[in-house]
């Protein structure tokens, strides 16, 4: 009876290595050709879209540059949750989960700053500005390099696992000010002019298409490398015990 | 449907925001697939050794 209610867990599913091994080595694949037909395809639209009649050609910059933007809070978002599951339920799989966000979600972060940073010269015309919108999403940046130092810097495993995941639960704070930094301050970055913004504010449809595009195909380009990476670390743990077994025989 | 690569006088910002795009990209893959196959060939090479260990 125990293990039927246990069994209802929906962690479960991919909770267990040999499962998660054996979901991720389909669907790590799939996700994959999945980012790269949904890239070909809003490439296509980026570059014949019309320019736009205020930015000019730097329009197409956006459709790089915001899927980075979510990406980089979507990762920690991923990374708070998979930190949060190995805390409290101290399994492995979660913390394998948590340590192969990181990496990525930096990249994603470095991205929307440095295309942000190319897209701000001609536009607002400086690279950077110590507004709220561009300093918090800096800070997430400081929060995966910490994240990725601190498992870096501690030799036991276990503890470096602690420490990093009560560092990413304390950079979760920073979502949602990076989120409604521009609602709050009055900031130089544009507010959010996605399907959900108002009317007024919303991209034209002409320009929507590329967006949700491109924005699904760095989501599906993340799924896929997160399971290789989570594939990485299952076998490192168990190229590590199998060591650990012969040194002890 | 016609394609429009002529940034004009935003080229200069355009084109290196797609080209480091594309490099973080080629990093990110390159990279997650190399740790891949070197703990998979790792963790291989160590059973392959134990189950030889425990002929």
């Amino acid at each position: 009876m125990g293990a039927r209610n246990h069994n209802k867990n929906p962690f479960d599913f991919l909770a267990n290595p040999e499962r998660f091994m054996a979901f991720s080595r389909w669907a790590a694949p799939m996700f994959g050709a999945i980012a790269g037909v949904l890239a070909v395809v809003g490439l296509i639209l980026t570059f014949t879209v019309p320019e736009d009649y205020q930015q000019g050609d730097t329009v197409r910059m956006m459709f790089i540059h915001v899927p980075a933007a979510v990406l980089a809070m979507f990762v920690y978002l991923c990374l708070g949750i998979a930190s949060f599951l190995a805390l409290v339920f101290r399994h492995a799989l979660a913390d394998a989960a948590a340590q192969a966000c990181a990496p990525l979600g930096a990249a994603f972060t470095v991205l929307a700053l440095a295309t942000g940073s190319l897209w701000g010269k001609p536009m607002w015309g400086t690279w950077w500005v110590w507004d709220a919108r561009l300093t918090s999403v800096l800070v997430l940046l400081l929060f995966y390099l910490g994240y990725l130092a601190l498992r870096g810097a501690i030799d036991d495993e276990q503890k470096a696992a602690r420490a990093a995941a009560i560092l990413a639960l304390v950079g979760v704070i920073n979502l949602p000010i990076v989120k409604f930094s521009v609602d709050w301050w009055n900031s130089l970055h544009q507010g959010s002019s996605t399907l959900l913004a108002k009317p007024e504010n919303r991209l034209p449809v002409v320009y929507a298409w590329p967006m949700l595009l491109m924005q699904l195909a760095y989501l599906s380009a993340f799924g896929s490398l997160w399971l290789v990476r989570i594939r990485a670390l299952v076998w490192r743990r168990k190229a590590r015990s199998l060591a650990l077994k012969a040194a002890e025989a | 449907m016609q394609f429009d690569f002529d940034a004009g006088k935003y080229a200069v910002y355009v084109w290196p925001a797609f080209a480091l795009t594309a490099a973080v990209f080629a990093w990110m893959i390159a990279d997650s697939l190399s740790v891949a196959r070197r703990w998979r060939a790792e963790a291989e090479r160590r059973q392959a050794e134990a189950k030889q260990a425990r002929q």
